[in-house]
């Protein structure tokens, strides 16, 4: 089958760093991927060598089946939509959209303006300029541009960064309907864990130029590869295992009893959880999520105990 | 090492950079070529006589200019920017018209009214050219200064005074860190026209290093030896250009677009008085006076009959400054906006490259005027052009050589607004399939639209001014305005001066308001 | 290609018209050119760095001759370096200076044609035109001694004496930048050799002068008393009596028993590729006979051929010995005059 993007070994140089080497990355049709990373770890990069704004110096990049690596950004056919500033604050929305659809008859651009105004369900505003709207907005537009020309996938760089939690929440799930309904794959960069793992299909994360693990949401939480994504994407507590190892575990996989050879040392209120961290007779650490019952207070004695399937 | 891909486009793109770059260069650098055989003999004349003195002049000038300026420029700034009183929006646009005056009209106006207080003698000074020039150039630094006050957000001064700073701490320790880039940037400016000034300092008797090529080049006929220590000249000039980069590099803040824009104080009854009187010595000294004096001289001269007979008369020669003036205007800006434009995005040596091109503003004009004239003659002399059309003495010749002098005021204006324009749009528009032709013309020339007005504004009141590259090259009858000034200062004739320098005046007001408009739109735009 | 990129070839377009715009203003003018040379008699173009009262006499030659004037003022040099640099292809015939070294920089260049016409030869002396006829001078302008007739009664009667300690601080110079005091210590260079002159520039610079860039003002500051001696070229006196015959400044012919004062001289030559010389060699012949008396008298000048009478405010500045000899070497010396005006310290 072919995949909407394929990275293969990119690498990429930026004046003395190595920003990437050798990311591979494979994007099914209509899939929305997250990535995730500390900052620095080149996940921005990594969008703007697939959308040929930054030029990769090893390795091969397909989109829709067309190999572009060696292509110009404009001949790319890739949607980005950056976190901010982006729009073209001289025209009005409707011409901002139209922007990437020269190549269409006047009449099928208009209705393709159109449609995309409602899909993003911005059909009253389109004479407005982009100062005229609020950061909300501003995204929808910027979506509703990248997404105009059809391209086989979309990039999206933070796009919703610079909004409040509230709307940003919204508008991610927002933006994930608009992908599916529209069969468009797409690549979003979030330094949201929560929302890395709500909203991708599957979650990338990236460590120094390297995509570690690429998986659905629920293998990379519950078996991380390596210590630094189990670390990265969640709490993690570790306890010794049969074999002598160490075990993930996940805030929730733990029930604390009162009583035992541990120290409860903080209790925070979650809302519908309480979440408590214990400093283990060893010297470790380790965090539990329980329910609204709270038994007990920073300073007991408890004990752990690791649930079995959940 | 990424290997070398030499694409289509970017050999486009750099030969593009090349060809205008050498195009505006070549003048400058056929001069240059007189290195290749030194004149030692001159060289070692002018140190142990003239040069150490004119170095010390220059220095001394140019760090009393320069700071000069830089205090009354950017305190003016602060008080229209931190500060509401009665006609501030007036005051704002008022403290920018000494732009219209040419130093060399209000040098001799102010040497004549002087004469009358500190006596002959007193009035050759160094330090009342030095205030001359000062309130002369402090539109520069005004300009600068005030639009990065203008961009630094009230919250980042609310938290400043929060943490216990009067408002002149927070000025001082502030807003001031925070404009330098744009101060220097507006001082450098000040420093080139200081540098490449002859008519003022030769009204003062100031022997700068500019007045020293002339005096090499006039007197000993040795126009090699001239260009050898304008060169040095030019040297020391792109050395304060590198010294401003590096200024400049030190804060690029911006305000963040959610920040509110600094909010002026109301000030006291005492407060508004000591903030106008301020503003109307200024303005006093720098337009007030001068233009009185020039109203006053055209009716005296006109009541005794004494006006100088041009051929043609005023309109004539207003025309013909009117005509120059927009075609070179013009041709600078598209040629500017165009270098400026294929620069962006082309990394360090692409900028490097940009800015051997505006080498042409670091020269004293009349240097430029010979280097553009050895050059077109050369091309004449090969007959490449029809019909036996000769560049040097025609129109395009002279537009040609006013080009290279000033292409930088346009270049640099146009790069500033580029680089301000937001990158997110510009990647935007490339990988929503416009290629670099299209993203230039469509999305970073429209977006950086003012800027580029208040660029050609600012090239029209300097190329009106203009006087040895039009005196040398204009065509047969295409006399300007400060073609007259000069014909009527060589000999003394002040009064008959007047006229000429009054329409000169009101010209370069009128493009001093294009300017202000261009500004004043540009900023409603970002905010 | 099937995108045909139309934005792109609008913005070729309006690049392409801003080019025919300066184009066709250029086109506008050139045609201006020509119109005007195709009039009955011809046509002369001159480059002149004497621009003072210049054109009235150009149309009195026009009117006389049918021939018609296009001329450019500038500096000198500059106007030499444009001649130069154009060489073969010069539109300029005449080329006209308001100094003698400037005119004989030119020569020394060879942009310069040897005239043979005895029309100037007959009209101009010798000692006033190049050794190859190349240059003729066509009027004379003397630097000299002027004084404040309220304050002064013992004027300075040579360039020695204008250095008298007496003088301190009452004295005013012309800056060492202009043409005129270069000439000046050049001709004093020839007459009384490097050392005698150096001694009497020390002595001027030793008296603490007021440098003015002008000699107008020169006049004016004796009048306002900022000074009660000062050198200058005998015309300014000549144009600010006839505006004011009592203007309060004295005029006194320096080196009376000596080599005589300081001549300079306005000249004029015909470029060595003209291309319309014999219209030239008319003006030039014309300047120097009939059109003697309008151009001297334009700029009070002494007009070159002394058979023609002066103006009659000169008249009243009573007879003179002239130093004719340093005429022609004034060229030669101006760099060594520059030198010496530099070590000096002379400002």
């Amino acid at each position: 089958m072919t995949f909407a993007v394929e990275v293969q070994q990119v690498t990429c140089r930026l004046g003395e760093r190595d920003v990437l080497h050798g990311v591979d990355l494979a994007v099914n049709a209509g899939e929305l991927i997250t990535l995730v990373g500390p900052s620095g770890c080149g996940k921005s990069t990594l969008l703007r060598v697939i959308a040929g704004l930054e030029e990769a110096t090893s390795g091969k990049i397909v989109v829709g089946g067309v190999d572009v690596t060696a292509m110009p950004a404009e001949k790319r056919h890739v949607g980005l939509v950056f976190q901010s500033n982006a729009l073209f604050g001289h025209l009005r929305v409707d011409k901002n959209i139209a922007f990437g659809l020269r190549h269409l008859p006047k009449q099928e651009r208009r209705e393709r303006v159109q449609e995309m105004l409602e899909l993003v369900k911005l059909g009253n505003l389109s004479r407005r300029y982009p100062h005229q709207l609020s950061g909300g907005e501003q995204q929808r537009v910027a979506l509703a541009r990248a997404l105009a020309p059809q391209p086989p996938v979309v990039l999206l760089d933070e796009p919703f960064g610079a909004l409040d939690e509230v709307l940003r929440e919204e508008l991610g799930w927002e933006v994930k309907d608009i992908l599916t309904k529209r069969n468009t794959a797409a690549i979003l960069v979030t330094h949201d864990r929560h929302e890395a793992i709500t909203l991708g299909d599957r979650v990338a994360v990236m460590q120094d130029g390297k995509v570690l693990q690429c998986d659905v949401p629920r293998v990379v939480y519950e078996q991380p590869i390596t210590r630094f994504v189990a670390d990265f994407l969640a709490v993690a507590s570790y306890v010794p295992a049969e074999t002598g190892e160490q075990k993930l575990v996940r805030p929730h996989q733990l029930e604390v009893i009162a009583g035992g050879p541990h120290t409860v040392m903080r209790v925070e209120f979650l809302g519908s959880t309480h979440r408590y961290t214990i400093r283990s007779h060893d010297g470790s650490t380790l965090v539990a999520d329980l329910g609204p019952r709270n038994p007990l207070d920073a300073g007991d004695s408890c004990d752990v105990r690791v649930l079995k399937n959940s | 090492m990424r290997p070398m891909r030499l694409k289509l486009g970017d050999m486009f793109g750099w030969a593009t950079i090349l060809g205008i770059v050498a195009l505006v260069a070549s003048p400058v650098l056929v001069l240059a070529w007189s290195w290749r055989d030194p004149s030692g003999d001159v060289w070692a004349e002018l140190w142990r006589t003239r040069l150490p003195g004119m170095i010390s002049t220059t220095a001394i000038l140019l760090i009393a200019v320069v700071g000069g300026t830089v205090v009354l420029g950017t305190s003016l700034a602060w008080l229209v920017s931190a500060f509401h009183f009665p006609g501030r929006r007036v005051v704002g646009w008022l403290l920018v018209t000494p732009l219209a005056i040419p130093g060399y009209i209000g040098g001799f106006v102010w040497l004549d009214t002087l004469s009358n207080v500190v006596g002959a003698r007193g009035v050759r000074s160094l330090w009342l050219c030095a205030l001359v020039l000062i309130v002369s150039l402090y539109p520069y630094v005004f300009l600068f200064a005030r639009a990065a006050f203008a961009d630094q957000g009230a919250d980042t001064l609310a938290a400043a005074r929060s943490l216990g700073l009067g408002s002149w701490g927070a000025f001082f320790q502030v807003s001031l860190p925070m404009a330098r880039p744009a101060i220097a940037a507006g001082a450098a400016l000040v420093a080139m026209e200081t540098l490449t000034d002859i008519g003022t300092v030769r009204l003062f008797n100031v022997s700068t290093l500019s007045d020293g090529v002339m005096r090499v080049w006039f007197g000993t006929g040795d126009l090699g030896a001239a260009t050898e220590l304008a060169s040095a000249l030019t040297g020391a000039a792109l050395l304060l250009i590198a010294c401003e980069r590096l200024l400049r590099r030190g804060g690029r803040q911006s305000r963040a677009s959610a920040e509110k824009v600094m909010s002026p104080r109301t000030l006291t009854v005492f407060g508004n008085a000591v903030v106008l009187s301020v503003v109307v010595v200024v303005l006093t000294i720098a337009v007030v006076i001068p233009v009185a004096r020039l109203i006053n001289w055209s009716i005296e001269s006109n009541r005794a009959g004494t006006a100088l007979t041009v051929a043609g008369g005023i309109r004539h020669h207003a025309g013909n400054t009117l005509m120059l003036m927009a075609a070179a205007t013009v041709t600078a800006i598209v040629i500017g906006t165009i270098l400026a434009l294929v620069v962006a995005h082309r990394g360090r040596l692409a900028r490097l490259a940009g800015r051997v091109s505006t080498v042409g503003y670091a020269m004293p004009g009349p240097v430029v005027a010979v280097g553009a004239v050895v050059m077109l003659a050369a091309v004449d002399r090969r007959d490449v052009l029809p019909d036996s059309f000769l560049l040097v003495g025609s129109v395009i010749g002279l537009v040609y050589a006013l080009v290279v002098r000033f292409i930088a005021v346009g270049y640099q204006g146009v790069e500033a607004s580029l680089e301000r324009v937001p990158q997110p749009a510009v990647e935007s528009a490339r990988v929503l399939g416009a290629g670099r032709m299209r993203t230039a013309f469509t999305i970073e020339v429209p977006a950086a639209r003012f800027g580029i007005l208040a660029a050609t504004a600012l090239l029209a009141v300097d190329i009106t001014k203009e006087l040895p590259i039009t005196l040398l090259l204009r065509p047969f009858g295409v006399d300007t305005l400060s073609v007259w000034v000069w014909q009527a200062t060589s000999e003394s004739l002040w009064a008959q001066a007047a006229v000429p320098s009054l329409v000169m005046v009101f010209m370069g007001m009128f493009s001093v308001g294009l300017l202000l408009v261009a500004l004043e739109r540009g900023a409603e735009l970002v905010s | 290609m099937s995108k045909f990129n139309f934005r792109s070839s609008k913005i070729g377009t309006s690049l392409i018209a801003a080019t025919l715009l300066v184009g066709l203003a250029a086109c506008g003018s050139s045609s201006e050119d020509s119109s005007t040379g195709e009039e009955s008699g011809g046509q002369v173009t001159v480059y002149t760095g004497r621009h003072y009262g210049i054109e009235t006499v150009f149309d009195e030659f026009t009117a006389e001759t049918g021939i018609e004037v296009r001329f450019t003022t500038g500096s000198d040099p500059e106007l030499r370096a444009r001649l130069e640099a154009e060489g073969e292809n010069t539109p300029a015939d005449i080329i006209m200076t308001a100094d003698a070294a400037n005119i004989a920089l030119s020569a020394e260049a060879g942009l310069l044609a040897s005239i043979d016409s005895d029309v100037l030869t007959e009209a101009i002396p010798e000692d006033l035109r190049a050794a190859d006829n190349s240059w003729f001078a066509l009027s004379r302008r003397l630097r000299v001694i002027m004084t404040s007739s309220e304050r002064v009664t013992d004027a300075p009667q040579t360039y020695a004496e204008v250095g008298d300690p007496k003088w301190k601080g009452k004295l005013c110079l012309r800056p060492s930048t202009h043409p005129y005091t270069q000439s000046l210590v050049a001709g004093l260079i020839n007459t009384l050799g490097e050392d005698d002159t150096r001694t009497i520039v020390d002595s001027w610079v030793a008296n603490d002068p007021l440098y003015i860039n002008s000699d107008t003002d020169i006049l004016k500051a004796i009048q306002a008393g900022d000074c009660d001696v000062a050198l200058a070229n005998s015309y300014y006196l000549g144009r600010l009596l006839s505006d004011d015959a009592e203007f309060p400044v004295n005029l006194t012919w320096p080196e009376q028993a000596g080599a005589g004062a300081h001549l300079n001289i306005s000249a004029a030559a015909v470029t060595a590729n003209a291309p319309n010389r014999s219209a030239a060699v008319a003006l030039l012949e014309w300047l120097a006979t009939k059109g003697q008396k309008s151009f001297s008298d334009a700029n009070n000048e002494f007009p070159a051929d002394p058979r023609v009478e002066p103006k009659a405010v000169l008249v009243g500045f009573g007879t003179f010995t002239a130093d004719t000899k340093s005429v022609r070497e004034l060229g030669r010396l101006n760099p060594q005059a520059v030198e010496l005006l530099s070590a000096a310290g002379y400002e």
